[in-house]
């Protein structure tokens, strides 16, 4: 036992050796997004409850908006059958790719436009640099950087293919309870256009006051009879699930089934498409700031990884990673650039010494940690932690709230669920006291016990503790950890076992993700 | 006593010669990392600017950055500057293939780090160079930054101390 637990935890961590020491090249440049969001109608009872998941799904501040007409497309598929190449056959059958086109430089029906919004997105985009390069410039061209805006722009269409109400049967009671599931896609299509498309645009569609009415009618028609394709780039999944009771009745559950759905649709979009992943440079490093903030969404606990470039042998550039880096305070940058934008900050978490120039990119995962770990003495031979971390400060300290369950088989089996807090305290960039806190219920099985009388076989207890751990390599800890426990409010059949309550010492590894 | 008053003697006998010698390899090494580096013209600079983007080589990033400054002056007076799709290109200010070599006390005075190149060099570059223009190489830093060079102040100055000659001299 013991040694496959060893050989399980070693073979971990060369796969996470392996994964970290990877060159590939890294692109350096970063742009504003903008993005479109459609759903799907299906035309049947769910609709309405998808519309408003769609409605309440939002982007955030990373990312402009391109408000099509349109908010919904129709199929006549049923629900489920939709898949990412035919929703592309719609949008390019109906022509979004023009609508974007139109919706960036404001096209009305007279088929004029003007580049107002391209301006101002191009404005909002530029960084320190750009504008330290333009006040050298003798002409700035600041507002004229939109080929790249305008290339990224996307199409999100969410497709809530499967909804469906289930009743679960208790096989002891009978009891019934009823789950609504819900499972929702989010496909991500960009518009297919090259360099050469806007300069196309501008030479023969753009209509100019002074053009007379032939030329007019002329590029009016030419971009009337255009087609702007889209193409895919992601398509990323969903499950939501909601039981329904007496405070969450049938519709409210449904809605929240869906909506919940949604709610890791943009992590996983984010985490596969790189253009949409923040690249910025490290500007200090101590403490480690950075020019990025509150425009790009950023917020406290969100984890980027930083890395840099080589050249090899044969004068190939190369990136390779440094380390990874969380934000602490986060800088409101909701301004155009003037060549003094606040930084926000950050605090290095694994790796080795950061300098400032290195390239850092959002990799934000889901800030959950899992540990395993196996008891000397105390109330669990073996256990399980989940916790998430819920904020870090400048300085590192973290606060990890977290549920863990454990098991001891004595003479009789013991199970156990407890919830508490921890918070972490950095003693080095590798070493991490964590004291913690919580409180739990721990369950004596036994044979042939009704649902009723469970509480007879139960005991509430309390533990609190401290939690050393070593990074050996990001993102897996080995723990130790010395706790005392006390179990009170024990019911009338339960036993507490030999030396289950008291102090307790442990190790384990913990898992980041 | 005597076998103190021997080793002082030699000392004192070295060390000029030791400071003396410096001097040639610090100019060949002042010289020859102008053998390689990369100019490129940004954009149209102000009136009498030059906007380039310039490469420097060195052990750590701070040095790499004074040669890339120096590079980008170097280019100016000695290789000419690349156009690119907004800008012409411009000659070098010293036509004479020797100017180097015939001025090479001036140059070398001209070009000691922290001297009179510096005033006709402005960063651009926010911060420390970033990204893919910060690039760990055999040895060092290969860095690139974005500088303003005051061109036609650089070239008044070359002028003045009868480095180059003006325009009106064979008038």
């Amino acid at each position: 036992m013991n040694n496959k637990f060893f050989y399980t935890f070693a073979l971990l961590i060369f796969v996470s050796a392996s994964a970290f020491a990877q060159s590939k090249t890294l692109d350096d440049s970063y742009n504003r997004n903008s993005v479109s969001k459609l759903w799907i109608s299906f035309g049947d009872n769910f609709d309405n409850t998808v519309k408003n998941a769609y409605a309440n799904f939002s982007f955030g501040e990373k990312y402009d908006y391109n408000d099509l007409d349109v908010t919904a497309i129709t199929t006549q598929t049923n629900r489920g059958d939709a898949t990412v190449s035919n929703v592309l056959d719609i949008l390019n059958n109906q022509n979004f790719g023009k609508s974007i086109v139109s919706y960036w430089f404001n096209r009305n029906s007279e088929g004029m436009m003007n580049d107002e919004m391209m301006r101002q997105r191009s404005l909002y985009n530029v960084n320190d640099e750009d504008v330290m390069i333009a006040a050298a410039a003798k002409v700035s061209n600041l507002a004229d950087r939109s080929d790249a805006l305008i290339r990224q722009s996307y199409i999100v269409v969410f497709n809530t293919n499967e909804i469906k109400r289930e009743q679960l049967k208790d096989p002891k009671t009978g009891k019934v309870s009823v789950l609504w599931q819900a499972k929702s896609d989010a496909y991500v299509y960009q518009i297919d256009i090259d360099s050469t498309f806007i300069e196309d645009l501008y030479m023969n569609m753009w209509i100019q006051d002074d053009d007379t009415p032939e030329v007019k009618a002329a590029k009016k028609q030419l971009y009337d009879s255009l087609q702007v394709n889209m193409k895919t780039v992601a398509s990323v999944s969903g499950h939501g699930a909601s039981t329904v009771s007496e405070k969450n009745p049938e519709e409210s559950a449904k809605q929240s089934a869906v909506s919940s759905s949604f709610e890791a649709l943009l992590f996983k979009m984010e985490n596969a498409i790189p253009d949409w992943q923040v690249k910025v440079a490290i500007h200090d490093v101590h403490p480690i700031r950075s020019k990025i903030g509150t425009k790009e969404n950023l917020k406290n606990t969100d984890r980027y990884r930083v890395y840099y470039y080589f050249e090899d042998k044969n004068g190939h550039l190369k990136t390779r990673p440094k380390g990874y880096i969380r934000a602490t305070t986060i800088a409101d940058n909701e301004s155009i650039a003037s060549g003094e934008t606040p930084m926000s900050r950050f605090y290095q978490i694994s790796g080795g010494r950061l300098e400032p120039g290195m390239l850092m990119v959002e990799k934000k995962d889901r800030r959950m940690g899992i540990s395993a770990g196996v008891k000397y003495h105390g109330a669990n031979s073996f256990f399980i932690d989940l916790d998430f971390l819920m904020h870090i400060n400048d300085l590192g300290f973290c606060s990890y709230p977290f549920a863990s369950i454990g098991f001891d088989q004595r003479e009789e089996f013991y199970a156990n669920l407890a919830i508490g807090y921890g918070h972490g305290i950095p003693l080095t960039r590798l070493f991490e006291l964590m004291p913690f806190a919580g409180f739990g219920i721990d369950y004596m099985a036994h044979e042939n016990v009704d649902e009723d009388k469970i509480a007879q076989y139960t005991a509430f207890f309390a533990e609190a503790g401290a939690r050393f751990s070593i990074q050996p390599v990001y993102p897996i800890r080995v723990f130790v950890q010395a706790d005392y426990s006390l179990n009170f409010l024990e019911g009338i059949h339960y036993e507490t076992g030999e030396n289950r309550f008291g102090v307790g010492l442990s190790i384990g590894l913990r898992y980041a993700f | 006593m005597k076998k103190l008053m021997t080793t002082l003697l030699v000392v004192m006998m070295i060390i000029p010669i030791a400071s003396e010698a410096q001097n040639p390899s610090k100019r060949r090494k002042l010289f020859n990392n102008w053998n390689n580096y990369e100019v490129s013209t940004v954009q149209v600079g102000q009136d009498g600017t030059k906007l380039l983007k310039v490469w420097g080589f060195g052990k750590k990033v701070d040095r790499a950055v004074t040669q890339a400054k120096k590079n980008a002056v170097h280019a100016c007076i000695f290789r000419g500057i690349p156009g690119n799709e907004t800008s012409m290109s411009t000659p070098a200010i010293c036509k004479d293939p020797n100017a180097l070599e015939s001025n090479l006390d001036y140059f070398y005075d001209f070009f000691e780090t922290g001297s009179t190149y510096l005033q006709f060099v402005n960063l651009t570059t926010d911060g420390v160079p970033s990204g893919q223009d910060r690039r760990k190489v055999d040895g060092g830093y290969k860095v690139a930054i974005y500088v303003q060079v005051m061109y036609d102040n650089l070239k008044d100055r070359l002028e003045t101390d009868g480095i180059v000659r003006k325009l009106n001299s064979g008038f």
